[in-house]
């Protein structure tokens, strides 16, 4: 019931679906672990995704010198103000771009676009500076508009 | 964490889709993967209970022993305190006795003709305690006791009429209160009366040697020789005292000899279970095991005859226990071997094939061992021990060559022949 769920959530945060398998599980395991500790009042997604998400941050900490940043060419002509185009953009071909981030870059795109960390959180989280996480940010997205450009064209 | 989502601009919302639009599909290997993990939790969470139980039941036998032990030490402490009462209660008696044997000092002459007279009479006396002396000369403090009460004899004289029946005593009861009412049935006089209480200062002042000697000795009468019957779980492992597997045990006969006091040595053989688990590095299997491929993890249970050669020391001496420490090294005969081999292959699946076979062979001084232990005499022949004990790999064993680390405790009984 909560594969897909995870799954979904995982798989930005991985190279792979077998890495994102991995964090998964780990974080299954961290649930069996800790549901003595979930309130029955609260609802189970949130507290699930909190779950994965400081799993997904652990596994950055144990493999984070596994790859170096890769670096894109960036093109001037940015495709961000085109809705029309990017909405025709599917869900696994954005995973696949993600994916191919560095994880250091991957990891400060996710926590601050898609899980609404501020800078200063996602130093923390990750043990880097506030100033690495602004970098990282900024060219985690050159990379991806990179990526983007070229699947569009 | 902040709930406000941040870049809230077109390229960030397609990055931002839910991934709920997209099916995932099930993948059965991923749930194989978790099982796994949650196995392994299992095992630990059972490994971790098995130490809690062993570490409980090594802990209450050590306590029983140590309470043993204590209540020993306390008894002998008691014992002490009576007997030096009542030696000081005697030394008090014999004092009032002497002011009242100068104060009637007529009357002490007129009983010492009547024993003068019954001296000549029962001039066998010292023969027959003599006699009893030879007869008892094996037995020690028998033989320190007669002499003591002689002695007491010979620093009466003529006093021997109210000790008559006490020589019959002296060789039945060895008790003071014993000596004491034998003596008062036959004692109707001040001055034998006298004699009474030096006889009873002799013997009661003889009595905490005799007790303690002969408890001291008794461990070190017979041949030297013992034998025990040993037991003893076993955790073993090839990671370096860690990971360890379901735990197996060691069950033996062994032989030992006092060499001194407090050294002696021992040997024996015991038929041991031995499971154990490790990852790369704790082993080397042969090519034709392993195709040529040294496994990521390695599983295995031997049965192996363990002979030990070990030397033990007393640390510490008490009347009936002693704590001791023994160093050994000891050689193993595999009689029969089992592995699982697991590898993991570039999907991350886990292939893995077994090995059985009745190999015996000998691994001569293979591993050395160290122990600390109590050891308490339950019967002058007979003691019981509880040692804790490790054993460290000097060289590796068996087909897959594994370097074995052993924890344990040996609980055996002893028979001093």
């Amino acid at each position: 019931m909560f594969y897909g769920y995870g799954m979904s959530i995982t798989l930005y945060y991985a190279e792979s679906r077998d890495e994102a398998a991995e964090i998964l599980n780990d974080g299954f395991m961290k649930v069996y672990e800790n549901i003595k500790s979930f309130d029955l009042n609260r609802p189970f997604k949130p507290w699930f995704r909190r779950i994965l998400i400081n799993t997904a941050i652990d596994h950055y900490h144990k493999f984070k010198k596994r790859k170096e940043p890769e670096r894109f060419e960036l093109h001037e002509n940015t495709l961000s103000g085109n809705e029309k185009i990017l909405s025709g953009i599917n869900y696994r071909e954005i995973i696949a771009m993600v994916q191919k981030l560095s994880p250091q870059y991957r990891t400060v795109f996710n926590l601050y676009v898609i899980e609404g960390y501020k800078h200063k959180e996602v130093a923390k989280a990750l043990d880097i500076t506030v100033g690495t996480s602004k970098s990282n940010l900024h060219k985690a997205k050159q990379n991806l508009q990179v990526m983007l450009e070229k699947t569009l064209t | 964490m902040s709930e406000k989502k941040n870049n809230n601009d077109p390229f960030s919302e397609l990055f931002k889709r839910d991934g709920a639009e997209y099916d995932i599909p099930y993948r059965e290997a991923d749930w194989l993967k978790l099982e796994k993990k949650l196995d392994l939790r299992d095992a630990k969470m059972a490994y971790r209970r098995k130490v809690a139980i062993i570490t409980a039941a090594a802990f209450l036998i050590i306590s029983f022993l140590g309470y043993f032990t204590y209540e020993n030490y306390v008894n002998i402490n008691q014992l002490n305190q009576v007997l030096e009462d009542q030696i000081a209660t005697n030394d008090s008696a014999q004092d009032s006795n002497s002011s009242r044997e100068n104060s009637t000092a007529d009357h002490s002459q007129e009983g010492q003709a009547n024993l003068t007279e019954s001296s000549e009479s029962n001039e066998n006396i010292p023969t027959d305690l003599s006699d009893s002396r030879k007869t008892d000369e094996p037995d020690e403090p028998s033989t320190s006791l007669t002499n003591d009460l002689a002695a007491g004899l010979d620093d009466l004289d003529s006093e021997e009429s109210g000790i008559l029946a006490c020589d019959s005593c002296l060789t039945s009861e060895l008790s003071t209160q014993t000596i004491t009412a034998s003596l008062m049935q036959n004692v109707s006089d001040p001055v034998s009366g006298i004699a009474m209480i030096q006889f009873q200062m002799a013997a009661t002042q003889k009595l905490p040697q005799f007790q303690f000697e002969g408890d001291e000795k008794a461990p070190n009468s017979g041949s030297g020789f013992s034998l025990s019957l040993m037991a003893a779980p076993d955790l073993s492992t090839i990671d370096g005292f860690s990971n360890f597997e379901t735990p197996g045990y060691s069950v033996g006969l062994g032989v030992g000899y006092q060499i001194n006091e407090r050294m002696s040595v021992s040997t024996g053989m015991s038929r041991s279970v031995v499971r154990y688990q490790g990852t790369e590095g704790g082993y080397n299997p042969p090519d034709y095991l392993t195709r040529g491929v040294v496994p990521d993890r390695i599983t295995g249970e031997c049965i192996l005859l363990d002979i030990p050669l070990t030397v033990k020391y007393n640390v510490l001496e008490f009347s009936r226990s002693r704590i001791f420490a023994t160093a050994g090294v000891s050689s193993y005969i595999m009689l029969n071997e089992e592995y699982d081999f697991t590898y993991e292959d570039q999907y991350q699946e886990y292939n893995s094939y077994s090995y059985s076979g009745k190999t015996g062979t000998a691994h001569w001084m293979s591993n050395a061992g160290f122990s600390i232990g109590i050891e308490v005499d339950i019967h002058p022949n007979w003691s019981l021990r509880a040692e804790p004990q490790i054993k460290l790999p000097l060289r590796n064993v068996g087909i897959s060559n594994v370097r074995l680390y052993s924890l344990g405790s040996f609980i055996s009984l002893s028979y001093k022949l």
